[in-house]
């Protein structure tokens, strides 16, 4: 017995085995090492039967039976290489290429085709077909990122079921039928899923190809890299594959305790901005206000120079960590603590607060088995699509409970349930939910507090996810959790984080009061909203800034500005101009992570490895040479290391403690901010509150500068609820213009009802734009509608 | 959804156990009202069953009987399966096509006559086979086919899809 299934004995090609009962034959096959042919079988679907190539003989059974779909059974003699199985095959093959154009020599699949592999061990030699093949349209532009071929499609429908079962979206399907099939979507509307790019992949012919690899390369001359995506927190395993070092695609790489085998289009596709004019291929020095050329020693001598002297007199401060890796995190708060002797480091440059729960940590296949998912503040398909495939599985095929708690309603493609609360009201919710739950009375409660908690009591696994931003909200769920976890709930908690490795910035040291490993360090410096306040105030004299774009993600936008624009001395590490790095007075070209080696750690707490796939261009430096070499001018050449693996294993020692504690001893908190009050919309004329929402495919830097992802980019939208809309004269999709105490913005205007009325939803991270010239450091803002532009776009229409 | 429709809508759907089912029925219904099923009527159903449109659309593509653009006011299918190929559909056809001056899956400038071939009617034993609307004729011969078109040119055609 294995997890409460009966064994179930049978034969294969003369091997005996034992496999629990109800497994189907292509994997009891492959559990022995006997390959059998799929095109529509993929082991994370439901078999469906419809290519024929996996036929087998059974003993006692007339006919040829498909693999993919039969269970098996006590005493099955199965064969899959007679020659009534290679005769059988050999039909099934010569029916597939009937109509199939054999164009292989100018197929992007050719090489790593399963229709060319299978036709070379069991297909017939030739076709018997006289007749004319049948055409069907070519080159058809399915969408934004992919080209399809219908002459080379088998039907074997797996992209279509990708999209149904996998992502229950259900947007790509067979129109017509039989020989006139097509693959196609409802009106021929662009097929514009988030997945897209993994229907290439699982497509075992050349019908659907990235438009971003088409006719690039042939696979045999790819050299590959295993990588971990770095887009988002969740740390999707993939595949660099480059050609006379230049990346040609990314590829999955399955982990199934974290991707299952997946990832988004926005990790597939941001590469090629390293391709562009705009990437950044040498330092650049401030000279009259204008960033000239300079050379990679200039550049060191001149912000050692700087930040050596700023440190003396105690007026230094670093931001960033987010966005590198576990070891130049932590070479990162060894240049602020052990070269220049401050605390002054922070890689918090967003609203987030927390990358990491105190306790009850989950990790993402926790999600597979729950029963209840609550979500706060994160917006899962747009900040963790991947792990957002799991909740839709969770919910679609487990019948999980998911209820989303928050100011909005956010984008769901499984049944849900959104409580409105607004923003600061959260933390109260929990408080009173944990007293209910402490109680036993979790029919009693005001509002919505008895519907949550009959949930959570009823539920048999909690898992929350939230976005760290409300420090008093995670503490509150903290005791909430707590008090289920002493009745025998199981709960566990995860974090989205705002940037890709925002939890082993944290882990490697990167907040101003704890060391590496979350050690408390007894002393605190300046969080990133006290350095930017202590820089507009001129108390700092130099800022380094790694890896980091406050400028666009720092909510007080005012503030942020004020301190870049005041600051003495200015120093960023990138690979592409953001905003940020137009303020500074030196910028240092950075390796991207496909330039270097290292480890990442997702939102669940893994750490994990990964391979350097192309060298950077030549007067480009990784952020670990740049702080080794900013050490070595400092005087302390011992103190950092530029070799990861040196960094690697000084940084692993010290987080031991916190990875072998129990998950029940609290973690230390990294200090935050004093609360600041979400802003009353009363207090503006006119005034609606400003919700930031993420987009996938926001985000300044590569996003912005990636061409592969700009056909998918947004324009800068605002979505006001039909009635705020209609008071204000704004109609869907003209231009508008909306204005806080700290600036304005032009956005595109939308109306959706799932916008609470006397708000509005502002797309975040546009530097296009800036959403935080309206919010204040709460992460919320207040805005108006300028009415003039309100007149200018009816006009416009009229 | 107009409200005539969406009680027609509700009404299909209390005969199954689930909502789906009523799909077809109530896409026949739409395609009886506005000639073929339209863009709305497609959205209509996916509203009604909880189904995406591309889901709709899927469904509505694979019916032969459902049309996704207008058809004439007489809908002449021939079958070309086996049986009736062997009892001369083939020249059958290329007489209709002649005589109605349109190819496979056309529709004469009058807008009265559409013209398809199609596969197995399910009356080999009476082959060829000719469906009309909705009405079988068998054993049909190109003479037979002439006397057939005078007496459609002469009459208001039935209702060329019942919605139950």
């Amino acid at each position: 017995m294995t997890n409460g299934r009966r064994m179930v004995r049978l034969t294969i090609d003369g091997t005996s085995l034992e496999v629990p009962e109800g497994t189907l034959l292509v994997e009891a096959a492959k559990s022995i090492g006997v390959h059998i042919p799929v095109y529509c079988y993929h082991p994370k679907m439901d078999p469906a039967g419809l290519c024929r190539i996996c036929l087998v003989e059974i003993e006692k059974m007339p006919k040829l039976q498909i693999a993919c779909n039969t269970q098996v059974a006590e005493g099955m003699v199965v064969h899959t290489a007679s020659s009534r199985v290679a005769e059988g095959r050999r039909g099934v093959l010569e029916f597939l290429l009937l109509n199939h154009p054999l164009d292989c020599p100018i197929c992007d699949k050719g090489g790593e085709c399963d229709l060319q592999d299978f036709t070379l061990t069991y297909g017939p030699g030739a076709s018997r077909l006289t007749e004319p093949k049948l055409h069907k349209p070519k080159a058809v532009d399915l969408g934004p990122t992919i080209v399809l071929d219908e002459e080379r499609c088998i039907l074997c429908r797996r992209c279509t079921r990708f999209d149904n079962e996998i992502t229950h979206e259900r947007r790509l399907i067979v129109v017509e039928r039989g020989h006139r099939s097509l693959i196609g979507t409802a009106d021929g509307k662009p097929y514009t899923s988030y997945f897209s790019g993994n229907t290439t992949e699982i497509c075992p012919v050349g019908a659907l190809t990235s438009k971003a690899y088409r006719f690039r390369s042939r696979p045999w001359d790819l050299s590959h890299a295993d990588s971990v995506c770095t887009q988002c927190s969740v740390g999707c395993n993939y595949r660099i594959d480059s050609r006379f070092g230049r990346i040609m695609r990314t590829y999955t790489r399955e982990n199934p305790a974290v991707d299952d085998g997946w990832i988004c289009d926005r990790g597939r596709y941001t590469f090629n901005y390293l391709y562009e004019p705009s990437r950044l291929r040498q330092p650049l020095i401030a000279v009259d206000g204008e960033l000239k050329a300079a050379t990679f020693d200039e550049a060191i001598a001149l912000t050692a120079e700087k930040l050596g002297r700023a440190a003396q007199a105690r007026r230094v401060g670093i931001i960033g960590g987010g966005r590198l890796s576990d070891e130049e995190a932590f070479a990162l708060q060894l240049l602020a603590r052990d070269v220049l002797g401050s605390d002054n480091i922070d890689y918090r440059a967003s609203a987030q607060k927390y990358a990491s729960p105190p306790r009850y940590e989950a990790r993402l296949a926790d999600i597979d088995d729950a029963s209840l998912i609550l979500i706060f503040g994160a917006v899962t398909p747009e900040q963790a699509p991947i792990a957002d495939l799991r909740i839709r599985r969770a919910v679609a095929r487990r019948h999980a409970r998911l209820l989303f708690v928050g100011p909005f309603v956010p984008p769901a493609f499984v049944p849900s349930r959104h409580v409105p609360y607004a923003p600061g009201e959260i933390a109260p919710l929990m408080r009173a939910l944990a007293d209910v739950v402490h109680h036993g009375r979790e029919e009693q409660g005001e509002g919505f507090v008895a519907e949550i908690a009959q949930a959570l009591a009823q539920a048999e696994k909690i898992i929350a996810i939230h976005n760290g931003r409300d420090p008093q909200a995670v503490e509150a769920l903290d005791a909430l959790l707590d008090r289920l976890a002493q009745y025998d709930h199981p709960v566990g908690v995860l974090v989205v984080g705002a940037a890709g490795n925002a939890r082993g910035a944290e882990a490697a040291g990167c907040v101003p009061n704890l060391g590496p490993g979350y050690a408390p360090l007894g002393r605190t410096g300046m969080t990133t909203a006290r350095m930017l306040d202590a820089a507009a105030r001129g108390e700092i004299d130099a800022l380094f800034i790694a890896g980091a774009n406050p400028a666009l993600t720092f909510p007080d936008g005012a503030l942020v500005r004020r301190a870049l624009e005041r600051v003495e001395f200015l120093a960023v590490s990138e690979q592409v101009m953001t905003e940020t790095a137009a303020y500074a007075d030196v910028v240092f070209a950075a390796a991207s992570f496909a330039e270097k080696s290292g480890h990442v750690t997702n939102l669940e707490g893994r750490q994990q490895p990964f391979h350097q796939a192309v060298e950077p261009p030549v007067q480009v430096a990784t952020d670990a040479q740049i702080l080794a070499a900013l050490a070595h001018a400092l005087g302390k050449p011992w103190v950092i290391s530029a070799e990861p693996a040196v960094l690697f294993s000084q940084l692993e020692k010290m987080q031991r403690p916190a990875r072998t504690r129990s998950s029940r001893d609290p973690l230390p908190r990294p200090c935050v901010d004093d609360p600041v009050p979400v802003p009353d919309p009363a207090s503006w004329p006119d005034g609606l509150t400003v919700i930031p929402i993420p987009h996938l495919y926001a985000g300044g830097g590569a996003a912005a500068h990636d061409p592969g992802l700009a056909p998918m980019r947004p324009q800068p939208f605002a979505v006001f609820h039909p009635q705020d809309a209609q008071q204000r004269g704004v109609a869907d999709g003209t231009r508008v213009r909306l204005r806080g105490p700290g600036g304005e913005i032009e956005v595109q205007a939308r109306t959706g009802d799932h916008v609470p009325p006397g708000s509005v939803l502002v797309l975040a991270d546009m530097p296009e734009a800036p959403v935080n010239k309206l919010t204040n450091a709460s992460g919320y803002g207040v805005a108006c509608v300028d009415a003039a532009t309100v007149t200018a776009s009816q006009e416009l229409s009229a | 959804m107009s409200p005539e429709r969406r009680r027609k809508a509700e009404e299909l759907a209390a005969r199954y156990p689930r909502r789906q089912s009523a799909l077809i029925p109530f896409l026949q219904y739409c395609q009886e009202q506005d000639g073929f099923v339209t863009r709305q009527a497609i959205r209509d159903g996916a509203e009604m069953c909880g189904l995406t449109e591309a889901e709709v659309e899927s469904i509505a593509s694979f019916y032969t009987l459902l049309f996704r653009q207008s058809v004439g006011k007489h809908l002449i299918q021939v079958c070309r399966t086996l049986s009736c190929m062997l009892r001369g559909a083939g020249e059958l056809q290329e007489h209709i096509r002649r005589r109605l001056g349109v190819r496979n899956g056309e529709t004469t400038p009058d807008g009265l006559f559409t013209y398809e071939e199609v596969e197995c009617l399910a009356a080999c034993d009476r082959a060829p086979c000719l469906q009309h609307n909705l009405m079988f004729h068998y054993n049909v011969t190109p003479d037979e086919f002439d006397r057939l078109l005078e007496t459609w040119r002469a009459s208001r055609p039935a209702v060329s899809l019942p919605a139950e």
